[in-house]
């Protein structure tokens, strides 16, 4: 998919000796969304942005590492113990150890003269980087304007961490005037230096406008065009993300200083083995406990907080060194809220910074990108919608921007199930998304295209049955009647199940499953192989499934 | 040389046959003795007859006066009279075989004989025509012209082939009317003006009929001129021969090529033919015969028709290699240079990489008994797998006396074949009796020589043109050759020459010009070293300076490194003659990164240029991505000193700049034009919140020299929100020295203590600098305590037992002091007390 954007100015940070202007162009092939204000608070924004960019930079994926000059070393050490072996005579060993001695003062000397060109070089990939890299690969980030906050939203080159920057209007001493909506904005390297700039001794205005700085280029253009080949992957990504924090997730906090803790030790020792995980050891009425694989490093967390759940849970979660990103906001943040979808699933940090929260997202594992296997939207349990409710639900919370489900639920006249899986229908199609610190939906249109009857449509009928083996075959072991409950308990989160299923292979295995009262799965475990080898990091395997379907057709009798 | 034995017959003596041969006279060390022997039959030789001595000159005069006399006595060359005979066999295969055998022998006896036969001739006069071509005798001009005119393709090319043998210069000449006729105008007009410029031609070809084609070419080669077969082999080089209406003729074309024994085109296509027989089978079309008239689904490019011009290639050099042995050489050599690396295959089982190359394995290998012909697929194969590897001393090509006697093949296989094993071949036989053969070698080959395959080859050039080479007077031709290689020892010789031959060659702009183009980085760095130190005189630098002007001015123009180099070193002043200031600065915003530097070389040294650019302009060049420009432009900065020190606000501009040496012109220029003393705080923080480091340092630098003049605390505020690292050690100075007392003034820089205590990797005095100064200022009051210690009890929590420790002993401290503060940590009071 080849993703445009085309901005009349460039974003930037001008500076007069007492003023400043921080001011970011905006996409002009997208809908016109502008905001004006003063900022109260411009070093809580650098901070926030300064680590939105290591977000959006980053790229953690394993590459081998090219080891062609070592073993251009290891050939010549290799010749050097061959010849040795042929030196018998005190002369020779003589010798040897003054032509030694002699080219390491020629490799000295040569080190020396290519200084000045291995510096050249360097400058000269980091011109590259700079002016050649962003255009092409460096996707910009979203912007939305909504009337109480304005948030960024990034995805890391390497797809497996997401960013949610949302500065509320607090953040601002003075708001001139705003128009809502969502749109890219230039989101240069070179602005990242700019940025660095932001002091509280100047009164800065920040602005969101097409216009940003105008600057021309050599043939007198002020136009400035990107064009980047986005692959899918990434777009499905961006969705899956807000599909799996609408999922039952593992809440618990954490203080600044815990997450610093964790920060200081991976930056200060590196695992040269496996595992690399961190562990989440959550005890009922306990501290939390952070443990650091492979040393087995814990940390108890200092907050008050303690753990609520019913039963002592261990979660690990991959792709750790991705926190590194954070490390700017230590210092000005006041509380973390960590998110765990269980074993080797996404992890959520969410850091109250005041008026800015700062949402990280990080898939299972670093290799692990968020459309690969894991299947998070089967976790989500949606009912059937039809296109018109789908449209109705979009129009209510675009004339909101904002709004909880309840109220959403309320507004739109459908029940609180099918507004929520309304909403799942529209995160999943970048039409809304889930704001994780504030507990609301937020509208926002991730593409530049009307949300209309024939979208909705074909939204509700990209299911995915259609595409996941698992769910068609567990719709097959619900109509055959092949899931039947063993024990069906309620409790306070939602439901507790048990059951026994007869896969499609014939076999018959006992799944459990911890439902909360939407129907998404919250826990789950079951006696069959797929379970035994991928646990949950592959999605839920077709007894589970099967095994709600049974589950959700119970509560509509209930309901009837 | 001494003659081979000849065989004579006489169909009416008694006598039947005669045998002339020679040996060594008895006792005389130098004479030879010709002796006749006759008889009945071989094996009856009842009489004989010795002649002599001689010596070895005057052998082969006597000789032949021998068999002149048994000539006249009746007798006829053995087989000439089978051969005649054959001539009224009832199959006209035996006749055409007959008739050929005739004209190999070059047998004027034949002539009467063959001529009478034309008349009743069907299937055997292409055969009979080709006989007498080769025998050459006036007397059959006249029966041949008339079938010269004839239509069928296969007589008109066995006749006109036949006269060309016969040097009939007028039927030759009616011929080439005839077609020039057949030839479409294009070709016609090019073929009328550019007679030595094959590409005309080659263009009016292919713009042609298509299905014509072959029939041009065909026609073209008749013409029969060195252009015209460059054009033909250039035109079928691009061409698929399976494909109706070209195939026929390019049999055709290897049948003339044989007929007239032009070895350049006959090894050519030989090769050719094989190449695209190895990867083609062939296809059918209904195609109307030439011969009856009758259309019929015919086989082109077949197996089987691939087999026989195959076969029919070596046939021909073992024809020549009897009847015409100083030709066999020559024309094997002619078709062994085609063979390259592509043509071999991987050795699989008993077929080796040559396996499947018949012709190059007839020549190399003809003798070997290491191989045997599959004759089907016309393959080669080792006969005994433990004999794969050449014998030691043992020749293994097809005629080595032949090729021994035609040592110049050689100097062809050297010069031109593409196959490493070829040259090989030529190496050995070098070494073995030819080791003063490139002595004759022309300049020519010994170019083609330098761009051979192998690596001895081109030594072996090198060393002959060094023996050859005069500086005074120079081949260029081999010597623009050699500047254009990048082989190492070429390059040296190239190089070598290029010195000793540099006062002739750097008075000539071309020259220059030329070498400063050459593909090889090395040898364009000594031409520019060369050029640099030998233009002296002024008319050649002012030419040199137009022409490279030229150049660089020219956008398509490409590799202009070196140019541009040149241009710098010595030809500014002229160059700077030759431009104005706006050509300047449109080379400067053109594309061409060495057009820009010389461009601003020039721009940086005229005196004018400052005053006609402005400083505005003069500041944008000092933001160009190439370093050049930017120099030029710090040049002009340099010299307005004066301006800049009543405004310096350009230089705050490119202090910021994204390029190090223009932040170091700028950094060096505010040095002198600015007087620090009088500068305000306002100012000093546009450096002092710079991101790079060198201008952050020159910012501490002034600061701290006129420290006085500045607002300390304010100072202090702000460099505490500086977010580089480097600039936390001077912000951390100003804190501890200027930082007013009170909660107040704490709280303003609260984040700059935690981004100092919360990095984690952190600066280790800084941090525990923070401690330590937080600590001073909370015993001061309750509230810088309480302050502290809001800070430190978080801290506190840090793993890291050096952190906890200092951060534990001062909260028991601030405790301590005072005992109503909150802290983790708890003082047992009375102990105290």
């Amino acid at each position: 998919m080849i993703f445009e954007s085309r901005y009349s100015g460039r974003s930037g940070v001008l500076n007069g000796l007492n003023e400043g202007h921080l001011g970011f162009a905006t996409n002009t092939l997208r809908e016109a969304t502008f905001f004006e204000g003063e900022l109260q608070k411009p070093l809580l924004l650098r901070e926030a942005l300064a680590a939105l960019h290591q977000v959006v930079v980053s790229d953690y994926k394993y590459r081998p590492r090219d080891r062609v000059e070592f073993f251009a070393w290891l050939e010549e050490q290799d010749k050097k113990f061959l010849a040795s072996l042929g030196l018998k005579g005190m002369k020779a060993r003589q010798r040897l150890e003054e032509l030694e001695a002699r080219l390491a003062d020629l490799d000295a000397a040569r080190r020396e003269r290519m200084r000045p060109f291995h510096r050249a070089r360097r400058a000269y990939f980091n011109y590259i980087y700079e002016n050649e890299y962003e255009l092409e690969l460096l996707l910009d980030p979203v912007i939305t304007v909504h009337p109480d906050e304005i948030s960024f939203e990034a995805f890391s080159r390497d797809e497996s961490t997401y960013a949610r920057l949302a500065a509320k209007y607090d953040l601002f001493g003075k708001v001139d005037s705003f128009e809502c909506g969502t749109t890219n904005i230039d989101f240069s390297i070179g602005l990242h230096g700019e940025l660095e700039r932001l002091r509280t001794y100047r009164q800065t205005r920040f602005t969101v406008d097409p216009g940003g700085f105008t600057v021309s280029d050599d043939a007198g253009s002020t136009l400035r065009e990107k064009k980047i080949d986005l692959p899918d992957s990434w777009m499905e990504g961006f969705l899956q993300v807000h599909a799996t924090m609408s999922m039952g997730l593992t809440h618990l906090h954490m203080e600044p200083v815990d997450l610093f803790n964790i920060c200081r030790r991976l930056r200060r020792q590196k695992a040269k083995e496996s595992p690399r995980a961190l562990r989440y050891e959550l005890t009922p009425d306990r501290p939390s406990r952070v443990v650091i694989e492979p040393w087995e490093y814990e940390i108890e967390l200092s907050s008050p907080w303690l753990f609520t759940g019913s039963k002592p849970t261990s979660i690990r979660t991959w792709g750790r060194d991705r926190l590194q990103v954070l490390e700017r906001l230590l210092p000005v943040c006041r509380r973390v809220d960590v998110y765990l979808a269980g074993f080797g699933l996404p992890s959520f940090y969410v850091l109250d910074l005041g008026p800015v929260i700062f949402t990280l997202a990080l898939s299972g594992w670093t290799d692990n990108d968020w459309t690969g296997d894991a299947s998070f939207e089967l976790l989500t349990r949606r009912v059937s919608v039809s296109a018109d409710e789908l449209v109705n639900t979009y129009e209510a919370l675009r004339s909101d921007r904002f709004a909880e489900d309840e109220s959403l639920a309320v507004k739109t006249g459908l029940g609180i199930e099918k507004c929520r899986s309304a909403m799942s229908y529209l995160c999943q199609s970048g039409r809304a998304m889930v704001d994780l610190g504030g507990s609301v939906y937020r509208h926002r249109d991730l593409l530049f295209a009307p949300f209309t009857n024939k979208e909705a449509t074909s939204v509700l009928q990209r299911s995915v049955e259609d595409k996941n083996p698992a769910a068609k075959a567990a719709r097959q072991i619900f109509e055959q009647g092949q899931a039947r409950f063993t024990a069906r308990r309620p409790v306070k989160t939602g439901y507790k199940l048990s059951g026994s299923v007869r896969g499609t292979d014939g076999k018959r295995v006992r799944p459990l499953l911890h439902v909360d009262h939407e129907g998404r799965i919250i826990e789950a475990t079951c006696t069959c192989s797929h379970y035994k080898k991928s646990k949950m990091t592959k999605g839920p395997c077709e007894h589970m499934l099967g095994l709600r379907l049974a589950h959700m057709h119970r509560l509509e009798e209930e309901d009837q | 040389m001494i003659p081979s034995v000849v065989r004579l017959y006489n169909p009416q003596g008694s006598d039947r046959v005669a045998l002339v041969s020679t040996e060594p006279a008895f006792g005389e060390s130098e004479g030879f003795l010709v002796r006749v022997a006759r008889g009945a039959s071989l094996d009856k030789l009842t009489s004989g007859t010795s002649y002599g001595p001689y010596p070895e000159d005057q052998l082969l005069a006597r000789f032949d006066e021998v068999v002149a006399a048994l000539t006249s006595e009746g007798y006829v060359e053995s087989g000439l009279q089978d051969l005649l005979l054959a001539l009224d066999h009832a199959d006209s295969a035996v006749r055409a075989r007959a008739a050929l055998s005739l004209g190999w022998r070059q047998s004027p006896e034949a002539v009467p004989v063959l001529v009478a036969k034309m008349d009743s001739a069907v299937d055997d006069l292409c055969s009979i025509l080709d006989a007498l071509g080769a025998i050459g005798d006036p007397r059959a001009i006249e029966p041949v012209r008339k079938q010269a005119a004839r239509k069928l393709l296969s007589r008109r090319r066995s006749a006109v082939e036949a006269l060309r043998g016969l040097d009939d210069t007028v039927g030759l000449a009616e011929v080439k009317q005839q077609t020039l006729a057949r030839l479409p105008e294009a070709v016609q007009a090019s073929l009328g003006t550019n007679d030595n410029n094959p590409q005309a031609l080659i263009e009016a070809l292919t713009a042609g009929d298509e299905q014509r084609l072959g029939l041009y070419l065909d026609s073209l080669y008749e013409l029969d001129s060195p252009t015209v077969g460059e054009a033909v082999r250039a035109v079928l080089n691009d061409s698929e021969f399976p494909t109706p209406y070209l195939w026929r003729y390019v049999k055709s074309i290897l049948k003339r090529s044989m007929l007239r024994h032009d070895p350049v085109m006959f090894g050519w296509l030989a090769h050719r033919i094989e190449r695209q027989a190895r990867s083609v089978k062939g296809t059918s079309a209904k195609l109307k015969s030439g011969y009856d008239g009758v259309e019929r689904n015919t086989t082109i490019f077949s197996r089987v028709t691939q087999n026989y011009v195959r076969r029919s290639t070596w046939r021909y050099l073992r024809q020549l290699a009897k009847w015409r042995p100083d030709r066999f050489a020559v024309t094997a050599a002619n078709a062994l240079v085609h063979y390259s690396v592509e043509d071999t295959s991987v050795p699989k089982g008993k077929q080796g990489q040559f396996a499947s190359c018949y012709l190059l394995h007839q020549i190399l290998f003809g003798s070997s008994t290491r191989f045997t012909l599959d004759d089907r697929r016309l393959s080669f194969r080792f006969t005994d797998s433990m004999q794969v590897k050449p014998p030691e001393g043992v020749r293994e090509e097809a005629y080595p006396e032949l090729w021994d006697a035609q040592p110049k093949a050689y100097l062809r296989l050297l010069s031109a074949a593409a196959l490493p094993d070829v040259h090989e071949f030529a190496h050995r036989a070098l070494k073995r009796s030819h080791p003063d053969l490139l002595q004759q070698a022309t300049a020519d080959e010994l170019a083609g020589m330098l761009s051979a395959p192998h690596p001895t080859t081109t030594q072996l050039a090198l060393a002959e043109l060094q023996l050859r080479f005069d500086p005074a007077l120079p081949d260029w031709s081999i010597l623009d050759r050699l500047v254009a290689d990048d082989r190492e020892e070429v390059m040296r010789l190239a190089h070598d020459w290029l010195k000793q031959t540099a006062r002739l060659w750097s008075q000539s702009v071309d020259r220059i010009e030329m070498y400063l183009q050459v593909p090889v980085g090395k040898t364009q760095a000594l031409v520019v070293e060369l050029v640099t130190a030998h233009v002296k005189d002024a008319t050649v630098r002012t030419n040199l300076a137009k022409r490279l002007l030229e150049r660089l001015r020219d956008p398509a123009a490409e590799d202009l490194e070196s140019i541009a180099r040149v241009a710098r070193t010595i030809l500014i002043a002229e160059l700077g003659e030759l431009v104005t200031i706006n050509e300047l600065l449109e080379m400067i915003t053109g594309d061409s990164a060495p057009a820009q530097s010389v461009a601003a070389e020039i721009l940086g040294n005229r005196a004018d240029a400052l005053r006609e650019l402005g400083l505005p302009r003069t500041a944008a060049l000092a933001e160009h991505q190439v370093f050049s420009v930017r120099a030029a432009a710090h040049r002009m900065l340099h010299s307005a000193e004066s301006q800049l020190r009543e405004d310096p606000s350009l230089l705050f501009l490119l202090v910021e700049s994204r390029w190090e040496d223009t932040r170091g012109t700028a950094m060096q220029m505010l040095r002198l034009v600015v007087d620090w003393s009088q500068v305000d705080l306002s100012i000093v923080m546009g450096l002092l919140d710079s991101n790079q480091v060198d201008v952050q340092n020159f910012a501490i630098e002034n600061v701290r020299a006129h420290f006085e003049q500045f607002d300390s605390a304010e100072l202090a505020y702000r460099m505490v929100q500086h977010p580089h690292r480097n600039m936390r050690q001077f912000a951390f100075e100003l804190v501890q020295t200027h930082l007013p007392d009170g909660v107040d003034a704490l709280t303003k820089v609260e984040n700059f203590f935690r981004a100092g205590l919360f990095d984690t990797w952190p600066q280790q005095k800084i941090k525990h600098g923070i401690v330590d100064f937080l600590t001073q200022r909370g015993l001061r009051d309750l509230r810088q305590a309480e302050f502290a210690t809001f800070i430190l009890n978080e801290f506190v929590r840090v793993n890291c037992q050096g952190d906890f420790e200092q951060a534990l002993q001062s909260l028991a401290r601030l405790q301590i002091a005072f005992p109503d503060l909150v802290t983790p940590v708890s003082v047992n009071q009375e102990a105290l007390v």
